[in-house]
C-alpha cells in the first residue's frame, strides 16, 4: 500500500481540477474499490437489517409474498409487547444477572490467584500455574456430562447457580492478571506485599469496567431478535 | 540498457495542507550521479519516491529518458530502487530476492539464473545465494539489495539513504563500492542522503534541499566554495561555517568597505555602507593573529590529533570555531585571543534578511 | 521465622483455593469422570444400575456407523466453514486495507458480526430461511414444504453459511491485523521491481501471512468441531440427522436418550482429536515462527 491517497480529497469534494492528471487511472481504481466496499457492506449487514424490518411488521405483513424489504408501517408496539407479554424484560434481566455475576466472580478468583502467583511464595507454584493454564485445554463436551450430574446433585438445575458457578474461574483471567501484576515495578511490588489489597481493588475495578462494556453489544442484538420473534409469534 | 536522463519539471507535492515540495525543477543528465542532500524532512525522499512513482506529484511532470512518466506505474518505469532498510523479501533466499525483478518480467528460468548469478558474483555474494536475509549481516543485505537493483539494468538507480544503517567503517567501504558500481555500469544514479560527506565524495552534482525547496544545485566544489545561501553554507563542511551578523561600513582608510562583525572588521567586496549582512567564514579560514580585529576568549579546545578546533566566545555571546592544524600552543579556557583571517581565506557575504549570497570575497 | 513461612504458604494456597477448587470440580474431575463413564452402558429403563462394559463400549461406539457418520458430517461442516470463512475474511481485509476516505465506516461494518452471538445469528437465519415467510427461502424458490433447513442436501450447507456469516467479523479483524504486519516497504519494493498488484499479493503478502493463516486455520477447525448453538436452533441435528455433528450427538445421547455412557465415549474421542490438532499446530508453528521472527 504505497502512498496515502490524500490527493483524493479533491475527488470526493468534486474538485476535479485539483487532482493531477497522473491520478486519473488510480481514481478509476478507487471508485471500483468503493463500489466493492459498499456491496460487501450491504451483504454483511443484510441479515441484521432484515431482522429489524421483520421486528417492525405486523403478522399478516410477515406472511406477505413477496416478503417485504422494508416496513410500510413500523410496528414499534412490537417492542413494548415483547417486554410485556413476551417477558423480554425478564430474559434481559436474567442475561444481565448472569453476565455480571460471572464477570465479578471471574475477576475475584483470578485476581486472588494471580496475586498469589506473583507476590506470595509457596511450594509447587509452577505446577499449580500449569494446572490453571491446562484448564483452558479441556473442551466443553468433555465436562458437560459430569457437570450436569454435579449440578443436579446440588439441586441447582434450572436455576442461576447452574449458569454461574461452573464459570466462576478462568484460566485466561488468571494469566492476564498475572501478566499485568508482573509488570508493576519492583518497589510497588514490595509495597503491595505490605499493603495487600489496595492495588488489587484498583486493578479489579478497572477490569470490571472494561468487561462491562463488552457485554453491551450482545444485548442490543438480543433486543432486536426478541422483538422480531415477538412479531412472528403474534402471527401464528 | 542505455542510461537515461531524469527530469523533474515544476514538481509540487502537498499532503493535505502541508507543502512537502514547492516547485522543484531539477534534472540529472544520463549517466550522472546526482545527490539529493538535506536534513530530515526536507522532502528529498519524497522527491525520490516521486521519481520512482511511489508518490504522485500534486503538480508538475516527471520525465525519464525524455518520456513523460508522470502517469506511469512504478513497475513500468524501469527504474530500480535501493531502500534505506533494504526491503529484502524475508521469505525468499538471496538468489530468489535477486531474481524477483526478472521473474516479475517473465524472464525464462535459465536466463534468470544466469543473470542473477552474475550480479551476485559482481558483489561477492556467490557464497550466500541460498541463505535467507535473516542470516546475513547488514553489509551483506545491502549488497543483496544492490544486486537486486542492478540485475535489471534499469534506466536509473534510485537510492534512499542506503548507507545510513551501516556502521562507520562499512559505510566508507560501501561508498567506494557504490562509486565503482556507478563507473562500471554508467547508469544514472539519484542518491538521497543527509550526510554531506557522502554527498561531497560521491556526487557528480549535489542538489541541496531544505523545507521542500531546492537551495543549490552544483558540483561539490562549487557548493562548498560558493554556497548560495546561509542554509547551504551552514550545512556543508565540518565543522560548520561560522555565520555572524555584520553591518557594512565605509573604510576609513579609503580601502574596500568593511563589515563590522562583533566589534572586529573584516574586508569584503563592494557594497553600500549601512547594508545588513551575514558574514560566513569557515573555521579553517580563521586564525589566531596578533593583528586580528576580532576579540574573543577561548571557550573549549577539541584536539583531534592532527588538528584542533578552538571554540571562541565573542563579546556578544556568540561562538565561533577556529580550526588549526597540528597541536599548537596550550590554550587554557578563558585565554583572550584575537581572531583574523587566515591566508587564502574566503569571506562569504549573505543578505541578512533573505539569506542569499551576495558575493565571495577573497 | 518459620511461622512466617507457614503463614505465607497458607496465604498462597488460600488465595488459590477458589480458582483451583473450581477447576478441580468443574474441569478436571469431569474429564476423568467422563472417561470413566465411557466404561458403563446405561440401561434402557431408568432406575436400573448401569452395566460395566469395559473397553468394549469404547470400541463399539467408536466403530458404529452413527459415530462415523457424525465424524464425517463434522468434517464436512469444518471443510465448508473454515477455508471459505478465512478466504472471505482475507478478501474483506485486503479490500478495506487502503487509506481511502471513510474507510473506517466500512471497517466497522465489516467487523460488526463480532457483536452477534451464536444464538442471535441462528435466529436471524432461521427466520430468513423459514419455509413460509423467510426472505431467503423466497429468493431461492424454496417456499412451502420443509424449506432449506428441512432439505437433506441443503441443511448442512445452510448451517455452514450461518456459521460463516457469524464469524466474518472475527476473521476480518484477525486478517486485517495480519495484513498490517506486512511492511509497506516490501510492497513498494515489489512494485518498483515490476510486480503487478496480483503478483505482489501472491508472491509477497500471502507467503508472509502464511503463519497467521495457518494459526487461524487451526483455530477455525477446533471451533468448527465445537459448533453447537446454531445446529440446535436451526435444525436440531435434522433432517434425519443430516446436520448432527459429533458434539450434537453427544448432547442428544446424554440429555435426550439418557445414554451418558455412549456420550462419554464420543466426548473422549473428540477430546483426543482436538488434542492432536493443537499439538500439530504447535509443531508446525514452531518451525515457521523461527523463520518469520528472525527475518528482518
Amino acid at each position: 500500500m504505497p502512498a496515502p491517497d490524500a490527493e483524493f480529497a479533491g475527488v470526493l469534494s468534486g474538485d476535479w481540477a485539483s487532482v493531477p492528471v497522473a491520478a486519473h487511472r488510480s481514481r478509476l481504481r478507487a471508485v471500483l474499490r468503493y463500489v466493492l466496499l459498499v456491496v460487501v457492506a450491504l451483504v454483511v449487514l443484510f441479515p441484521i437489517y432484515m431482522t429489524i424490518v421483520t421486528s417492525l411488521l405486523t403478522s399478516p405483513q410477515i406472511a406477505h409474498r413477496p416478503p417485504l424489504l422494508y416496513p410500510p408501517s413500523p410496528q414499534w408496539s412490537n417492542y413494548s409487547t415483547a417486554f410485556t407479554t413476551g417477558d423480554l424484560g425478564v430474559y434481559l434481566r436474567n442475561s444481565a444477572i448472569q453476565s455480571v455475576s460471572i464477570t465479578v466472580a471471574v475477576v475475584l478468583t483470578s485476581v486472588l490467584a494471580a496475586y498469589a502467583f506473583t507476590f506470595v511464595r509457596f511450594p509447587f507454584k509452577r505446577v499449580l500455574f500449569a494446572v490453571c493454564l491446562a484448564s483452558l485445554m479441556v473442551p466443553a463436551e468433555v465436562t458437560i456430562i459430569p457437570n450436569y450430574q454435579t449440578i443436579a446433585a446440588f439441586g441447582w438445575l434450572n436455576s442461576f447457580p447452574a449458569l454461574i458457578v461452573p464459570f466462576m474461574a478462568s484460566g485466561i483471567g488468571i494469566f492476564l492478571f498475572r501478566q499485568s501484576f508482573r509488570q508493576l515495578p519492583g518497589e510497588l511490588r514490595d509495597a503491595a506485599r505490605l499493603d495487600g489489597l489496595g492495588h488489587l481493588q484498583l486493578t479489579a475495578a478497572k477490569l470490571v469496567r472494561r468487561m462491562g462494556a463488552s457485554q453491551q453489544a450482545p444485548w442490543t442484538e438480543e433486543l432486536i431478535q426478541r422483538g422480531q420473534a415477538r412479531g412472528q409469534r403474534s402471527g401464528l | 540498457m542505455e542510461p537515461a536522463s531524469v527530469e523533474l519539471e515544476h514538481i509540487e507535492k502537498r499532503f493535505g495542507s502541508t507543502v512537502a515540495l514547492a516547485a522543484i525543477d531539477l534534472a540529472a543528465a544520463a549517466g550522472e550521479f546526482l545527490v539529493l542532500l538535506g536534513p530530515s524532512g526536507c522532502g528529498k525522499s519524497t522527491l525520490l519516491r516521486i521519481v520512482a512513482g511511489l508518490e504522485v506529484p500534486s503538480a508538475g511532470m516527471v520525465r525519464i529518458g525524455g518520456t513523460d512518466v508522470t502517469a506511469v506505474e512504478p513497475r513500468d518505469r524501469d527504474v530500480a530502487m535501493v531502500f534505506q532498510n533494504y526491503a529484502l523479501y524475508p521469505h525468499l533466499s538471496v538468489r530468489r530476492n535477486i531474481e524477483f525483478p526478472l521473474k516479475a518480467r517473465h524472464v525464462p528460468a535459465p536466463d534468470r539464473h544466469r543473470v542473477a548469478e552474475e550480479a551476485a558474483a559482481s558483489l561477492q555474494l556467490d557464497e550466500l545465494l541460498e541463505r535467507k536475509p535473516s542470516q546475513l549481516s547488514g553489509g551483506q543485505r545491502q549488497r543483496v539489495a544492490l544486486a537486486r537493483a542492478i540485475v535489471r539494468q534499469p534506466k536509473a538507480f534510485l537510492m534512499d539513504e542506503p548507507l545510513s544503517n551501516l556502521d562507520a567503517r562499512l559505510r566508507v567501504e560501501m561508498r567506494a563500492e557504490l562509486v565503482e558500481l556507478h563507473l562500471r555500469t554508467g547508469t544514472t544514479v539519484i542518491y538521497v542522503t543527509h550526510d554531506q560527506v557522502e554527498a561531497m565524495t560521491m556526487g557528480d552534482r549535489i542538489a541541496v534541499m531544505s523545507h521542500g525547496v531546492l537551495r543549490q544545485l552544483g558540483v561539490p566544489q562549487d557548493v562548498h566554495d560558493r554556497p548560495a545561501d546561509v542554509f547551504v553554507a551552514g550545512f556543508i563542511g565540518s565543522p560548520p561555517m561560522n555565520l555572524l551578523p555584520g553591518d557594512v561600513v565605509a573604510s576609513s582608510t579609503g580601502g574596500p568597505p568593511m563589515a563590522v562583525v562583533s566589534g572586529g572588521r573584516v574586508p569584503i567586496g563592494t557594497y553600500e555602507p549601512g547594508k545588513r549582512v551575514t558574514i560566513g567564514i569557515r573555521p579553517e579560514h580563521l586564525a589566531l593573529r596578533g593583528d586580528g580585529t576580532i576579540e574573543a576568549t577561548v571557550s573549549l579546545v577539541e584536539s583531534l590529533g592532527h588538528e584542533r578546533h578552538l571554540a571562541c566566545r565573542l563579546p556578544d555571546g556568540s561562538l565561533v570555531i577556529v580550526r588549526e592544524g597540528g597541536a599548537g600552543a596550550v590554550m587554557p579556557i578563558g585565554t583572550p585571543v584575537r581572531l583574523g583571517l587566515a591566508a587564502g581565506a574566503l569571506v562569504h557575504v549573505f543578505d541578512r534578511e533573505s539569506g542569499k549570497r551576495l558575493d565571495v570575497a577573497a | 521465622m518459620w511461622l512466617r513461612k507457614v503463614r505465607e504458604t497458607a496465604t498462597g494456597y488460600l488465595f488459590l483455593f477458589p480458582a483451583i477448587g473450581l477447576f478441580g470440580l468443574f474441569v478436571f474431575y469431569p474429564l476423568v469422570k467422563t472417561a470413566y463413564l465411557g466404561f458403563y452402558a446405561q440401561p434402557v429403563f431408568p432406575g436400573l444400575p448401569a452395566k460395566y462394559m469395559g473397553f468394549s463400549q469404547y470400541s463399539s461406539v467408536l466403530s458404529s456407523s452413527e459415530f462415523l457418520g457424525d465424524l464425517w458430517r463434522t468434517v464436512l461442516f469444518v471443510l465448508f466453514t473454515m477455508p471459505l470463512g478465512i478466504a472471505l475474511g482475507l478478501a474483506m481485509a485486503v479490500l478495506a486495507h487502503k487509506k481511502l476516505a471513510g474507510i473506517r465506516v466500512f471497517r466497522t461494518i465489516f467487523s460488526s458480526t463480532i457483536a452477534t452471538s451464536v444464538a442471535v445469528a441462528s435466529v436471524i437465519f432461521f427466520t430468513l430461511l423459514d419455509p413460509q415467510v423467510g426472505l431467503f427461502s423466497y429468493w431461492l424458490g424454496q417456499t412451502g414444504g420443509t424449506g432449506i433447513l428441512g432439505s437433506l442436501t441443503w441443511a448442512l450447507p445452510a448451517v455452514a453459511v450461518t456459521t460463516i456469516w457469524l464469524n466474518l467479523g472475527f476473521t476480518f479483524i484477525l486478517m486485517s491485523a495480519a495484513l498490517q504486519s506486512v511492511p509497506d516497504e516490501l510492497l513498494e519494493a515489489a512494485a518498483v521491481d515490476g510486480a503487478s498488484p496480483t503478483a505482489s499479493f501472491w508472491r509477497v503478502t500471502f507467503p508472509l501471512l502464511s503463519p497467521q493463516l495457518f494459526f487461524v486455520g487451526v483455530i477455525g477447525i477446533i471451533s468448527g468441531f465445537q459448533a453447537f448453538g446454531q445446529i440446535d436452533i436451526l435444525t436440531q441435528g435434522g433432517p434425519e440427522n443430516h446436520t448432527t455433528t459429533v458434539l450434537y450427538d453427544i448432547y442428544e445421547n446424554v440429555f435426550d436418550y439418557n445414554n451418558s455412557g455412549k456420550g462419554a465415549v464420543m466426548a473422549i474421542a473428540l477430546f483426543v482429536i482436538l488434542l492432536v490438532l493443537t499439538a500439530l499446530q504447535f509443531l508446525v508453528l514452531q518451525r515457521r515462527v523461527f523463520y518469520a521472527g528472525a527475518g528482518r
